[in-house]
């Protein structure tokens, strides 16, 4: 078998899973399996399928987190305070390791998939648990040195080795610190809670934990307001609460000689913080883990009365929205996949909890020292709803979220059923996640900003959700045709980075065109209407797939 | 009187990269036949299956379905047909309920329709309990209780079924075994692969030997039986697939289980 280059790197650290009493060779087995089944990939169901891609996608979306990593590079090189600038970078690794963290690893930490396989062998949970987090750390890392290769590279040059050096060290901390972080949160809510109340209380901590981190972000950007006319950064007690500070400190400490307490103070904390979560992780928790993650698979049959009633009645409610009668069908469908399947909740979640939020610290941002009448009269002088263009870009990523599931090995059905154009199946579905999920995170953002601009707004909404419609049937058509549910989640292929430039860029661009319109009343009726023309004409067509296509 | 084949293959063909599978496959189908399909494990029996449905492709050969050619992309011919895939792969983040309530819907029926049939299925083969249960939580037979049952709620004319009975206990393969004759006796065609001889020794009216991608017999119990002269299906199995040394591997497999 491939012996990797990175399991031999793992072997020095081996005497440290031994003291955790973790049987160090299976575990490297079972790692090395692990990183074997992920170079390669699993057949499609549906044999000769046009969507085979060959390659692995995980490195190919490495491309697309160096490409990102070009932000904070940047930083590195603005001509700010150290201390400053050091916050405000990390402070973005953070935000970036968390998000991978919790969008796409996840499903791995909370997999049950091996569990049958490796338990019914002679081989403890701690180690399976430990491979697993392993495995996970080594993904997260490759990430996280992805995305900072521009800034190494560029500390390199501007600081010198020590900085380099510095900075290597520490994005080790920070992955580490993020991981078992998450993974501790994860292990308290399995041990506090069972079946369906888990899963419900595993999705709104990913909620949560998103919106933290927005905020957290946000709070590191306003440290800008405390940067004194000298431009030092003056020290207040808060700091030691924020993770970025800790990875900041020791950059001043040691390239600038500052020999302040709080510095050591901080970078102390940065250093004994990962460690001791790492220490807690493997000590504690790690023999636990496994024991409890059976949970996630309790099935609380829930006797459900009206069930039956109501979905006839649901079906004749959407069947105004949806008329193609198996077009409904795949709608209903595939909102049932969706609010059932725990794997699919762990990655849509998140990302709506974003779409949600962001747009509201965007505003709250440029109101900050205000208060909130002042700001509440301040707001309809202005074009701030063109804020929510922010809640459609991050709402139409999500599009291909349904092509993934853990039972995608059901696809045959697809196959087997009478169905001559299979573009009544991925338009039905994505009518589906789009009724169900994405429009009521729009409304309720429209609805906030609807409070201080009142009935005028509803122009401006109608135009922005009719962009949406565009930009999400635009991002269908121009991505890979796939059937619902019918493939493997693998880490890496769903974060389509052109996806995420573009659904940007066209964002961008309505936006600035609405603004350019928005008082001119005949000009903002004719980019309605065109734009629902359009959307509407995209819409009707999409569905001409033929099974030749997906 | 000419009777038209419901199902027609001719020279059936496929390859999976150098590997041949199906080395020409000649077969009529008439309505009424329960077949027995039979053949070593790999001998191309799932993929026969999954070739007439459509679920594989780039096959060699013609297969007519009611008349109609199947490679014509026209998927009417879906409407009469029940499919049982051999693995038990299904959306089990679902609850039977929604998940048959979907099938149905999409082979037309109402939901009302579908719904009280389903019901009603799933009560006969003592599952009502688990209907609104997500089906991650059945068991193996309940799961593929609920597989024939999907296969056949839209009352089709011809059933692939590939191993139906497997993880079924010893009564359901008993109501099975009679749901399937008395379909035959009301001109449904089924057409099923299985591995457990006994079985398609005493339901099949036409037995089907797959080898090595060839058709090596064909014909009734009793005619396969004056062929070969031997006395079980087993036997007959054995023989038509050159296959004598069970024992002596048998052997040998313990021999070094032991360590010897």
């Amino acid at each position: 078998m491939k012996d990797f280059l990175i399991l031999k790197m793992l072997d020095f650290f081996s005497f440290f899973y031994r003291v955790m009493g973790i049987d160090y060779g299976v575990m490297r087995k079972v790692l090395q399996l692990k990183l074997l089944m992920d170079q390669r990939r699993t057949p499609s169901v549906l044999m000769n399928s046009k969507s085979k891609r060959e390659g692995n996608a995980f490195y190919k979306s490495l491309i697309g987190y160096g490409l990102i990593g070009i932000f904070p590079a940047l930083i590195i090189i603005l001509p700010i305070p150290l201390f400053f600038k050091m916050n405000l970078f990390s402070g973005m690794l953070i935000v970036l390791v968390a998000m991978a963290m919790v969008s796409d690893f996840s499903s791995i930490l909370l997999d049950t998939k091996d569990k049958g396989i490796l338990l019914s062998k002679p081989i403890k949970p701690q180690t399976v648990s430990a491979a697993k987090i392993t495995h996970i750390l080594i993904n997260l890392l490759t990430i996280t040195f992805a995305t900072a290769g521009a800034s190494l590279i560029v500390g390199l040059f501007k600081y010198g080795l020590l900085f380099f050096g510095l900075l290597f060290f520490q994005l080790l901390l920070i992955s580490g610190f993020i991981l078992f972080l998450t993974s501790v949160f994860y292990f308290l809510m399995l041990v506090l809670f069972d079946g369906d109340k888990l899963k419900d209380m595993i999705n709104y901590f990913q909620i949560i934990l998103s919106f933290v981190m927005m905020v957290g972000y946000q709070f590191t950007g306003r440290i800008f307001k405390f940067v004194g006319h000298n431009g030092v950064l003056a020290f207040k007690w808060w700091m030691y609460l924020i993770p970025s500070a800790w990875f900041a400190a020791p950059f001043s400490l040691f390239l600038e000689d500052k020999l302040e307490n709080y510095l050591i103070y901080l970078s102390v904390l940065g250093v004994v913080a990962p460690i001791l979560l790492l220490i807690v992780y493997f000590k504690l928790i790690l023999r636990y883990f496994e024991k409890n993650i059976y949970k996630l698979d309790n099935v609380t049959a829930k006797k459900r009365k009206n069930v039956e009633e109501r979905s006839v009645t649901y079906k004749k409610l959407i069947s105004f929205l949806v008329p193609n009668k198996l077009e409904n069908v795949f709608c209903r469908f595939s909102q049932a996949m969706i609010s059932s399947e725990r794997s699919l909740k762990l990655r849509l979640y998140p990302s709506l909890g974003f779409a949600t939020f962001f747009p509201m610290i965007m505003l709250a941002n440029s109101f900050t020292g205000t208060d909130l009448t002042q700001a509440l009269t301040e707001i309809p002088q202005g074009s701030y709803y063109l804020i929510i263009y922010s809640t459609v870009a991050m709402l139409s990523l999500n599009v291909l979220t349904i092509n993934t599931s853990e039972n995608y090995k059901g696809a045959w059905i697809y196959k087997v059923l009478p169905i001559e154009f299979p573009g009544v199946i991925l338009i039905g579905a994505l009518k589906g996640l789009i009724l169900k999920y994405l429009i009521p995170v729009y409304l309720f953002v429209s609805i906030l900003f609807a409070i201080p601009y009142g009935a005028r707004l509803i122009p401006h909404l109608i135009l922005i959700f009719s962009n949406m419609l565009l930009l999400m049937i635009l991002i269908f058509r121009l991505s890979l045709k796939e059937l619902p549910f019918g493939k493997e989640f693998k880490v890496g292929e769903n974060s389509n980075l052109w996806l995420v430039i573009g659904s940007f860029t066209l964002c961008g661009m309505s936006a600035a065109l609405h603004y350019a319109l928005k008082d001119f009343g005949i000009g903002l009726c004719i980019y309605i209407g065109a734009v629902l023309f359009a959307a509407a004409v995209l819409w009707k067509t999409s569905a001409k797939i033929t099974w030749k296509d997906v | 009187m000419s009777i038209e084949p419901v199902v027609t293959i001719k020279n059936l063909k496929m390859n999976f990269g150098m590997k041949e599978v199906l080395k020409g496959i000649n077969l009529e189908i008439y309505k009424g036949q329960i077949i027995g399909y039979i053949g070593a494990n790999g001998a191309g029996k799932s993929t026969t299956v999954k070739i007439l449905l459509g679920l594989v492709e780039g096959y060699s050969g013609e297969i007519k379905i009611f008349g109609e050619d199947i490679s014509n992309g026209n998927v009417e011919y879906k409407r009469k047909i029940g499919y049982v895939p051999e693995t038990v792969d299904i959306y089990e983040n679902l609850t039977a309920y929604e998940y048959l309530t979907f099938i149905g819907e999409v082979y037309g029926l109402g939901v009302e329709q579908v719904n009280n049939k389903a019901k009603k299925l799933m009560a006969l083969l003592g599952i009502e309990d688990v209907y609104h249960s997500r089906i991650s939580s059945y068991s193996k037979g309940m799961k593929q209780k609920l597989l024939i049952i999907s296969s056949i709620i839209h009352n089709p004319d011809i059933l692939f079924l590939d191993e139906p009975l497997s993880g079924l206990d010893a009564n359901s393969v008993m109501i099975v075994k009679e749901i399937l004759a008395e379909l035959a006796a009301l001109g449904k065609t089924i057409f099923y692969s299985s591995h457990i001889m006994d079985v398609v020794e005493k339901i099949s009216s036409r037995i089907i030997l797959i080898h090595e991608g060839l058709i090596v017999a064909d014909g009734s119990f009793v005619e396969l039986k004056e062929q070969s002269s031997k006395g079980s299906l087993e036997q007959i199995f054995n023989q038509l697939t050159g296959f004598n040394k069970h024992k002596e591997i048998a052997r040998e497999f313990i021999n070094e289980l032991q360590g010897v």
